[in-house]
Order: structure tokens, then C-alpha cells, then sequence
């Protein structure tokens, strides 16, 4: 499904102090996998989440998602590459001007969507991720654990193959952060595959998955079923 | 494009010109000033042009000729005259026709009196030719190439109309256009700059747009929706107001002017409008889309 293949990436060429944020990576996520990417700040974990993203570009080295390889990708074909990528990041990014329902369907309309298929996709994933109730609530009149559910609900409805979470609960209490790793659990289950960049050492030790850890830009570690900086 | 998109575009315009509504203000404002401008020079432009082409067809140059210069003489300066390029129109006027004419003219109510010069022409020698020119600022010198012709006695002109309004008409055109020129670029700068404090306002939902995946075109098209609509108000509104303002001044000269009917006659609103409406509209129309693909351009690069 995902494929590194030797990739570097390097900020700040034109300058000399090149700093390397990720060198030589190479690593596999096979569809319907659920992956933990972990290590301190700095480590190149999110730079990973940044090239999937096709945010920034790989300096050297090959990046795959299913059948497309990225890295020559063409500027005007990024966006339909995207709609297979569902994205949650650690600040939420919900419009504060539009309630619950309304920051949902805007993931939909602005990839064209009939008005109908909003109407009937946006209440399901409100109703998958426990929201069905608060549509009509501002996300300021929401807790972080809710508005994180927004965002999971905005990230799901284009129907993903990846869901991409940038520390999704670094802004929470235990209980929600378990809450929302529980419900990403429950996602991976009915088949998208899951890729959560973290650093709270607690969920990754209790969830018992695959886990990619990394430092100075390579990969230090790759486990399945294992916790957090866990070297063998 | 689907319906929903277009009218997602339409929305969303519109929702920018009620967030920001002081600079959506501005360049509305600026933009009508520079069409209500425009539509005031082109109203005089185009009414001084007609009032010069009226001159022209009215006031022409007559040309007389020596006494006793013989007919083939006259006939063949006639001939050399008529070949010249000003020249639109010409008549000849024999002596008897001058004096025909002159009786009507002036005789009309006491014919009898006239009767008393039957046998003796008091217009005899005032054979001449009348002169119609294409463009009316060539008259100077084409009166005194006239003059410089052997034979010729007198040349009669009105030398006021000529130099006056021609040169009335082209101060004005080229003041009107270097004002509108100046405003022209003041009304892309302040659109350019509203789109671009949208877009600042908006950032993060354009961040989330292309996280999601939108088309580059469907992240711009609202903004350069915002562009045209406020050059569309900015066309509009001083159409609106110019035609009423005209209207008015049409009826004011037909009814508090008619005794300078002849010299002050204005085109009929219809007329004017005909040019002023879509020239206007495109002038706004274009600004708005210049304006704010300049911005877009430089803000929301792919």
C-alpha cells in the first residue's frame, strides 16, 4: 500500500547548513495495516506524514501509494491523489465559523460531491465516530476529544484508503486519548489503512501494534505488536 | 462544472465582500469612480464629436471668384478644388441660384420688393462654390490654400467652430483618458489588494481545502468570483446614476435650452447608452477578473 524506497529529504539546500530530516528510508505499510511511527521531536516522523501528504517533495528516492508513485507526481494531479488520503492533525484544523455538520461536508463539497450523497454520507460518519447528537454545535462549544472526532469524521468521509494521524491526541486527557485511538482501532477495522505519528508512549504500549520508531531521520526500529522504544 | 460548484463559487464570493466589507467598499468605490468617469468623458466626447459633425455638415467654406473671371476659369479651379482630398462635398452656386436663394431668405414676406431687381442680379459675380470638408480641423489650412488659388476673390468661413471644437473635443478626450488610465490602475490595485486580504482571512480553510484534495480551480474560482462581482457593482451602480444624470440633461436642454437647439442638441440616451452599457460592464467585468487573478496568482501558488 505505502512504499518507501530509500528516501531522503533534505530542507534548506540553498543554504550550507543543510539540516537532514529524513535519510534513506525504506519501509513497507501493506493495506488494512495499522502502524505506529514514533520518536522525539525532531526524528523525521513527521516530514514521513508531509511527503505522503505530497506537501514537500523527496530530495532523493521513491515513494509509492498503491499503484501510483508519487514522487514525479505532476502538480495538477496532487489533489485528486489526495482524496485517497484522509488526514487528522494534533490542532484539529476545524473552521470555527461552521458547525459540526457544515465542517464535515465541506470535505465533501469541495471535491465536487452531489448535495444528496452529502446528505446521506455526513450523518453516517457523524453517527460512526458518536457525534450524531452535537451536528449542530460549533466546534468551540465542543471538548478536544470531540473536536477530534470532527476531524475524524471530515478525514473519513471521502472514504479513504489511509487515514494519516499527526499526534491525534496530544492535546487530550488519557480517557479521550484512548477514546480516539479506540475509534481509529475500530476504522482500521473496517478496512482503511492507519498510519498515527505519536509520542504518548502509553497508547502505543496498550494498543499492541506495529511500530515504527525513528531518530536523526532513519528508522531505528520496526516491530510488530510492540510498544513504545522498544529495541528488540 | 457542476451547478452546486457554481453556485458554491457564487456563495462564497459573496460571503467574502460581507466579511470584508470596508475593503470590498474601497475598491467597489474606486471602481465606480473610474466608470462613472469614464461615462461622463465618453457622454462629452461623443457629444462634441456629434455637435462637430453637425458643424461640418452646416458650416462649410464658400469660395468667391474675381469679377469677370470667365465660366471655364471657375469650372476648372472648381474641378482642381473638388479633386482635393478634404474635401466631402461641393456645390455650385451660379449668381442667379444665389439670388433665387437670397429672396427666399429674405424676401419671403415682401416678394414685390424683389421684384424691383428682376432685370438687374444685385448677386451678379457672386458665383461660388460651396465646400463641405470630411474633418473640420483641416479648415485653416485648407482656407488658405483657397486663397492662394489665382482667381478666387474671397473665402467666407467660421473660424470659431473649427479651432474650438475640434480642439475642445480632443482636450477632452485626452484628459478623460489619462484620468481613467490613473484610476484604472488605483481600481486594479485596491481589487488586487481586497482578494488579497481575503485570502489572508481565509488561509486556513484554503490549508484544510488542499489538505482535503480541492482543485486548484475550485480553492481560486471564489476569489476571482469576488473580483468580478465587485467590479460588476462598480460598473453598475455609476451606469445607473449616469443614465438618470443624462436622461435629465437631455430634457433640460430640449426644454430650458431650445433656443440653442441647433448648436446644442444632445444624443438621445438610447444612443449613448448603447456603447456606454457593455463597454462599461466589460471595463468592470475585466478589472474585477485582472485584479483578482493578479492576486491569486501571487498568493495561492499550487
Amino acid at each position: 500500500m505505502i512504499e518507501f524506497d530509500h528516501v531522503c529529504k533534505t530542507y534548506d539546500r540553498s543554504t550550507d547548513r543543510e539540516t537532514k530530516a529524513v535519510r534513506d528510508i525504506s519501509l513497507k505499510i501493506e493495506k488494512g495495516e495499522f502502524v505506529f511511527i514514533v520518536g522525539n521531536s525532531g526524528s523525521g516522523k513527521t516530514t514521513l506524514i508531509r511527503l505522503l501528504l505530497k506537501e514537500i517533495d523527496a530530495t532523493s528516492g521513491n515513494i509509492r501509494v498503491g499503484d501510483t508513485d508519487i514522487t514525479g507526481m505532476k502538480r495538477k494531479m496532487i489533489p485528486r491523489y489526495r482524496r485517497r488520503l484522509g488526514v487528522v492533525f494534533q490542532d484539529f484544523r476545524l473552521l470555527k465559523d461552521k458547525n459540526v455538520y457544515e465542517n464535515v461536508a465541506f470535505a465533501q463539497r469541495v471535491v465536487v460531491t452531489p448535495i444528496r450523497e452529502i446528505r446521506k454520507r455526513v450523518p453516517e460518519v457523524l453517527s460512526m465516530v458518536g457525534l450524531s447528537s452535537k451536528y449542530k454545535s460549533l466546534p468551540s462549544q465542543l471538548s478536544g476529544g470531540e473536536q477530534q472526532r470532527v476531524a475524524i469524521a471530515r478525514a473519513l468521509v471521502n472514504r479513504p484508503e489511509i487515514l494519516l494521524a499527526d499526534e491525534p491526541t496530544g492535546n487530550m486527557d488519557p480517557g479521550n486519548a484512548w477514546q480516539i485511538m479506540k475509534l481509529l482501532e475500530e476504522i482500521n477495522r473496517m478496512g482503511t489503512t492507519v498510519v498515527v505519528v505519536t509520542h504518548s508512549k502509553e497508547i502505543v504500549d496498550r494498543m499492541k501494534k506495529r511500530v515504527i520508531t525513528m531518530k536523526h531521520g532513519v528508522i531505528v526500529n520496526d516491530k510488530e505488536e510492540s510498544g513504545y522504544g522498544n529495541e528488540d | 462544472m457542476r451547478i452546486s460548484t457554481f453556485w458554491y463559487c457564487i456563495k462564497q464570493g459573496l460571503q467574502s465582500i460581507r466579511r470584508n466589507k470596508l475593503f470590498s467598499l474601497a475598491s467597489v468605490g474606486t471602481m465606480a469612480a473610474c466608470v462613472f468617469l469614464f461615462c461622463i468623458f465618453y457622454s462629452i466626447v461623443v457629444n462634441v464629436q456629434n455637435m462637430v459633425k453637425m458643424v461640418e455638415n452646416t458650416v462649410g467654406v464658400t469660395v468667391f471668384f474675381e469679377e469677370e473671371l470667365p465660366e471655364e476659369e471657375i469650372q476648372s479651379i472648381g474641378e482642381m478644388i473638388s479633386a482635393r482630398a478634404e474635401v466631402a462635398d461641393m456645390k455650385y452656386v451660379s449668381a442667379e441660384e444665389a439670388w433665387e436663394s437670397y429672396k427666399t431668405d429674405y424676401f419671403a414676406d415682401a416678394p414685390e420688393l424683389a421684384e424691383g431687381f428682376a432685370k438687374d442680379n444685385p448677386l451678379a459675380n457672386s458665383a461660388s462654390y460651396e465646400l463641405y470638408l470630411n474633418d473640420i480641423e483641416d479648415q485653416g489650412s485648407f482656407v488658405e490654400y483657397l486663397k492662394s488659388i489665382n482667381g478666387v476673390r474671397k473665402v467666407n468661413y467660421s473660424e470659431m467652430a473649427a479651432a474650438g471644437l475640434a480642439s475642445v473635443n480632443n482636450v477632452v478626450g485626452y484628459v478623460s483618458a489619462g484620468i481613467i488610465l490613473i484610476l484604472l490602475g488605483v481600481a486594479v490595485f485596491l481589487i488586487s489588494n481586497t482578494i488579497a486580504i481575503t485570502i489572508t482571512a481565509r488561509k486556513e480553510e484554503i490549508k484544510i481545502m488542499r489538505m482535503i484534495g480541492a482543485t486548484n480551480y475550485l480553492i481560486r474560482a471564489p476569489f476571482v468570483v469576488e473580483g468580478l462581482i465587485i467590479g460588476l457593482l462598480g460598473a453598475g451602480l455609476p451606469l445607473i446614476l449616469v443614465y438618470y444624470a443624462y436622461e435629465y440633461a437631455v430634457r433640460f436642454c430640449i426644454s430650458r435650452l431650445s433656443i440653442l437647439s441647433r448648436i446644442l442638441t444632445l444624443l438621445p440616451v438610447g444612443q449613448v447608452f448603447q456603447v456606454l452599457i457593455p463597454v462599461s460592464l466589460g471595463l468592470g467585468l475585466g478589472i474585477g477578473l485582472f485584479g483578482s487573478l493578479f492576486s491569486v496568482r501571487k498568493h495561492l501558488r499550487a
